[in-house]
């Protein structure tokens, strides 16, 4: 019973939590925060079950903790105002794993290695379930090494590719006289 | 039916749950990157409505935009809409040159939709791309808040 409660529950936040993140357009933050919270809470407790060699609880609450944790910033920023700072990498590197590449496939690949290593934990496989942790680990490390810094200048965000350097319109109108 | 046929049925312990949640997770992700509003986001999806002042250089093209020192200064670069009501200065361009110099023209001859924040000693701190600025007052005046 307490598992159904639990389960309704997270379900009803994180349905209010996407539409509070809907109404801003910011459906990435929500994913990429949701994502990994998620499997940094699902992967705690099913690490911590290993360890104590039991089975890990019902995926719910866990994965619903680590989204809150992961996601704390953006709240401090709609309740209070707060800005993002870079020291918000604490909490779950809520800075630099917008910088990852792909992000948010990236983070559903992690997210479902996670889940993947709370089932064989649930199922008593324990190496298995530390093979698919590892793994979980392994992807997030790569891909935080791999992320670029912050861009600090405009001149430093018109090397992107799909940004314009120069006008191109202008071009347009020159050339067309 | 004996008890032990329903069992064997029955999924292993926690399968559902794991499923269930990938699969809205998988179908979230895949509405999101399909949607009409990703199309219009920034290029460099991290700065999308980061809310982060990352800039930290003299804003450009200050003469141009007629920008008083002492105040925050919202430049809202987009063709066709409408601007958010804030407390600042506001300033709503569709000029190329200025989306150019402001990092919010793509490279396909795209302007906007998106805003600037301009703090009030003149500094350029902040630029995304935003489908509808107007909508997003609450966000914005957020921003300004801490460019006073």
């Amino acid at each position: 019973m307490s598992n159904a409660v639990t389960t309704g529950v997270v379900v009803l936040v994180e349905g209010y939590l996407f539409w509070r993140y809907q109404q801003l357009v910011a459906e990435f933050h929500f994913w990429l925060h949701a994502l990994f919270g998620g499997a940094i809470g699902v992967a705690a407790d099913t690490g911590w079950a290993l360890v104590r060699r039991q089975r890990p609880r019902a995926v719910w609450g866990a994965g619903f903790a680590g989204h809150v944790y992961a996601a704390f910033p953006d709240a401090l920023f709609l309740t209070a105002g707060i800005l993002h700072h870079l020291w918000m990498d604490v909490f779950a590197f809520h800075i630099v794993i917008h910088f990852i590449p792909a992000p948010l496939v990236t983070m559903l690949g992690v997210f479902a290695l996670s889940l993947v290593a709370w089932l064989l934990a649930r199922w008593q496989r324990p190496a298995a379930a530390v093979t698919a942790l590892s793994l979980a680990i392994g992807v997030t490390t790569v891909a935080l090494f791999v992320a670029p810094s912050l861009p600090t200048t405009v001149e430093e965000l018109r090397e992107v590719p799909h940004i314009a350097l120069f006008c191109p319109l202008r071009d347009i109108d020159v050339a067309s006289r | 039916m004996s008890h032990d046929d329903t069992a064997a049925r029955l999924p292993a312990p926690g399968v559902v749950s794991v499923v269930v949640v990938l699969f809205a997770a998988a179908i979230g992700v895949g509405a999101y990157l399909t949607s009409s509003e990703h199309r219009l986001h920034d290029p460099l999806h991290a700065l999308q409505q980061f809310d982060l002042f990352y800039l930290d250089e003299p804003a450009p093209l200050a003469d141009q935009l007629d920008l008083e020192p002492g105040r925050p200064t919202l430049v809202v670069i987009c063709e066709r809409c409408p601007a958010p009501q804030v407390d600042a200065q506001l300033r709503v361009t569709d000029d190329p040159e200025i989306a150019v110099r402001y990092g919010l023209l793509t490279a396909d001859g795209r302007v906007g939709p998106g805003y600037a924040v301009i703090d009030a000693a003149g500094t350029l701190r902040y630029r995304t791309f935003d489908p509808a600025p107007a909508d997003h007052t609450e966000e914005i005046a957020v921003l300004l808040d801490n460019a006073r």
